[in-house]
C-alpha cells in the first residue's frame, strides 16, 4: 500500500468531518485534511454560517428582536442554532422550534409573553413564504358536498395558521413593529389572557386577527379534518354557513377530500 | 400589463437584485438589461414571488442557486431540485447557475459555499450531481468557480482542468466569477490568467464581478474574504478585461450582497462593466478593419 492510498479519505468522510468541525467549532476534527494552518480559515467559514443563520432568525422574528434588543437576541440565537442547524437550503423557513426554545430560555423568563410573540412570528413567516396552490373550485365543492351529504374534509391553504396563545402576542407584535409605545404601554400584561389568533395571506396581503372563542373552535374543527357535515352542525349558536362562506371567500381552504365509510380519516 | 420579454439574457451588464431594491425596481423600472436573483429567496408563493413575477414581466431574469450543493457526496436533494424546477417553470429564466461547492450533507444545511478537494472521486460525484440537476431542471446549468480560503492536502487536479472535464462530461456551461479568481489565487495560490486559458472558452455563459474584503488573521497573514460588500477592485476589473478578451462578449453581472448601497451606485458600477463590453466590440472592429 503506498502512502497516497494510505491517507486517502473518501469525499463523504471528508464532508462529514468538515461539517462536524464547522458545527462544533472543533477545528481539530478536520485540520489534517488541509494544508497549512487551516484553523483560522475554517473559523471564517464557521462565522459565515452562524452569521447567515442568525440573520435568518432575525428576519423571521423582528418583534422578538426588538423586545429583547439585538445583543440579547444574537446571544440567544447562537445558543439555539448550535442545537438546531438548518435542514434545508431555505433560510426563510429556518427557526422551527425557536419559540419552544425561548419558552425554556432562563434569561428571558421575565418576558413571559416572548415565546408567544415568537410563535406568532413563525406563523407570519409561514404565511409570507408558503406556496400558492390553485384556488378552490367552489362549484366542485358544492357538487361534492351535495352528493356526499357533507361527508368530506376541507384542505387548508398552507399559509393559514390558527394559534392558541396565552398572551395578546398579536397586539404586542403590532405595537412593537409599528413603534407604537402608547399602544404597548396600554396593554395589560400582568397575567395570561388566552386567545386564538388567525394568521393568513389573502390576495398577497398578510392577515393577523384575533378570533372569538366559538368561531375559533369551528375553524379548528375544520383544520383538524372533521367531516364538513359534522363541523357545520357542531355549534347550534353559531351561524356556521356564513362563517364557512367567509373562510372560503378569503381563500383559507384550497381543496377537499371525500370521506366515505371505506376511507375514514 | 407589459408583454414578457424573451427570457434570453443579453451580452450586457446586469445587476444582482436584492430585497432592498425591489420596491424601486417595480416603481421606476430602471434601464437595466437584465437581473439575477438568488433562486432560494423566491421558492414560496408570497409577496417576494409576486414581485419576481412582476419584474420578469419587464426584464430577462437569471436564476442563481446557492442550495443545490452539487459537490455533496450523498446525492442531490430531490425535494429542493423539484422546488427549483417549479420556480424555473414559472419564471422562465434565461440562465440557471449554481456553484462548484457543497453546503448540505445528511439532513443539515450549512449556509456557505464549502470547498471540494479536486480529486477523481469528487469529479465523478459532481458530474453525477450536475447531470441529475440538469435533468431535473430540464435546463442546462452554468457552474461557478468557487472562492477558496482553504487548500486540501490531497487535491491533485487543477481547478480549471476539473471544470473543463465537467463541461466535457455533462454538457454544462461555466459561470466565470473573476472576483472569485482574484480571491482564490491570493488565498491559496494559482495563476488567474492560466485559469482563463485552461477553461473551455465556448462554455462560458456568464461572468460575475463583485467586491471583496481583506481580513488580517492572528498570525498576521492576509486573507481575502468574498463578501460582495464593496466596489470591485482594480485587479478584478483588469481580470474582467482579460476574461472578455478570451471569452468574447458574455452576460456580465455585478453582485453586491452585504452593506447594499443605493441603486445608483450599482448602476454606476454596472455601467463600468458595460463600457468594457462596449469597448470589446470596438477593439474587435478596429482589429478587423
Amino acid at each position: 500500500m503506498d502512502w497516497e492510498s494510505a491517507v486517502h479519505v473518501s469525499l463523504l468522510e471528508t464532508q462529514r468531518r468538515v461539517a462536524a468541525a464547522l458545527r462544533t467549532g472543533e477545528a481539530a476534527l478536520a485540520l489534517d485534511l488541509f494544508e497549512g494552518d487551516a484553523g483560522p480559515r475554517l473559523a471564517v467559514h464557521r462565522h459565515t454560517i452562524e452569521g447567515a443563520l442568525v440573520r435568518a432568525l432575525r428576519l423571521n422574528a423582528p418583534a422578538v428582536e426588538r423586545l429583547v434588543g439585538p445583543e440579547f437576541f444574537e446571544g440567544a440565537a447562537r445558543i439555539f442554532l448550535a442545537d438546531r442547524p438548518a435542514g434545508k437550503p431555505r433560510l426563510d423557513e429556518y427557526g422551527g422550534g425557536f419559540a419552544h426554545f425561548l419558552a425554556g430560555f432562563a434569561p428571558a423568563r421575565e418576558l413571559a409573553y416572548l415565546a408567544d410573540v415568537a410563535r406568532l412570528e413563525r406563523a407570519v413567516a409561514r404565511a409570507l413564504h408558503a406556496p400558492e396552490p390553485a384556488p378552490l373550485d367552489l362549484a366542485a365543492l358544492q357538487d361534492a358536498a351535495l352528493a356526499s351529504a357533507g361527508r368530506l374534509a376541507l384542505l387548508p391553504h398552507p399559509a393559514l395558521s390558527l394559534l392558541r396563545l396565552q398572551w395578546p402576542a398579536d397586539a404586542i407584535w403590532r405595537a412593537v413593529l409599528e413603534g407604537d409605545e402608547g399602544a404597548l404601554r396600554a396593554l395589560r400584561l400582568d397575567g395570561p389572557q388566552p386567545r386564538a389568533v388567525l394568521v393568513h395571506r389573502e390576495r398577497g396581503a398578510l392577515q393577523v386577527e384575533p378570533v372569538p372563542a366559538p368561531q375559533a373552535a369551528f375553524l379548528e374543527t375544520l383544520l383538524d379534518g372533521a367531516l364538513l357535515c359534522e363541523a357545520m352542525a357542531g355549534d347550534a349558536q353559531l351561524d356556521t354557513v356564513s362563517l364557512l362562506g367567509s373562510h372560503l371567500q378569503a381563500g383559507r381552504f384550497t381543496g377537499f377530500i371525500p370521506r366515505t365509510q371505506e376511507n375514514p380519516s | 400589463m407589459h408583454a414578457a420579454p424573451s427570457g434570453r439574457i443579453p451580452a450586457q451588464a446586469g445587476i444582482g437584485l436584492r430585497f432592498p431594491h425591489h420596491a424601486r425596481v417595480l416603481q421606476e423600472r430602471p434601464p437595466v438589461p437584465w437581473w439575477e436573483v438568488h433562486a432560494e429567496n423566491y421558492l414560496g408563493g408570497g409577496p417576494s414571488a409576486r414581485t419576481l413575477l412582476a419584474i420578469r414581466n419587464d426584464y430577462p431574469v437569471s436564476l442563481h442557486a446557492v442550495g443545490l450543493s452539487l459537490g455533496r457526496a450523498d446525492g442531490i436533494d430531490e425535494d429542493h431540485l423539484a422546488r427549483l424546477r417549479e420556480l424555473a417553470d414559472r419564471i422562465e429564466p434565461g440562465l440557471v447557475s449554481d456553484h462548484l461547492s457543497w453546503s448540505s450533507l445528511g439532513g443539515v444545511y450549512l449556509p456557505d459555499l464549502l470547498p471540494l478537494p479536486m480529486t477523481e472521486e469528487a469529479l465523478a460525484i459532481v458530474r453525477a450531481n450536475v447531470a441529475r440537476a440538469q435533468e431535473g431542471l430540464g435546463r442546462r446549468l452554468l457552474i461557478e468557480n468557487p472562492s477558496a480560503l482553504l487548500r486540501y492536502r490531497h487535491s491533485p487536479i487543477p481547478e480549471a482542468q476539473f471544470l473543463a472535464e465537467l463541461v466535457a462530461r455533462t454538457g454544462c456551461g461555466l459561470l466565470c466569477d473573476v472576483n472569485n479568481l482574484v480571491v482564490s489565487c491570493a488565498n491559496v495560490g494559482g495563476d488567474p490568467l492560466q485559469w482563463l486559458d485552461t477553461v473551455p472558452a465556448a462554455a462560458v455563459g456568464e461572468i460575475h464581478i463583485a467586491g471583496h474584503a481583506i481580513e488580517v488573521l492572528e498570525d498576521g497573514s492576509r486573507l481575502r474574504i468574498d463578501d460582495h460588500g464593496s466596489r470591485p477592485v482594480g485587479e478584478t476589473w483588469r481580470l474582467l478585461d482579460a476574461a472578455l478578451a478570451r471569452f468574447g462578449a458574455v452576460p456580465t453581472l455585478l453582485e453586491w450582497d452585504t452593506q447594499i448601497p443605493p441603486l445608483e451606485v450599482l448602476l454606476v458600477e454596472a455601467g463600468r462593466a458595460q463600457s468594457r463590453l462596449d469597448g470589446l466590440g470596438e477593439r474587435r472592429a478596429r482589429l478587423a478593419a
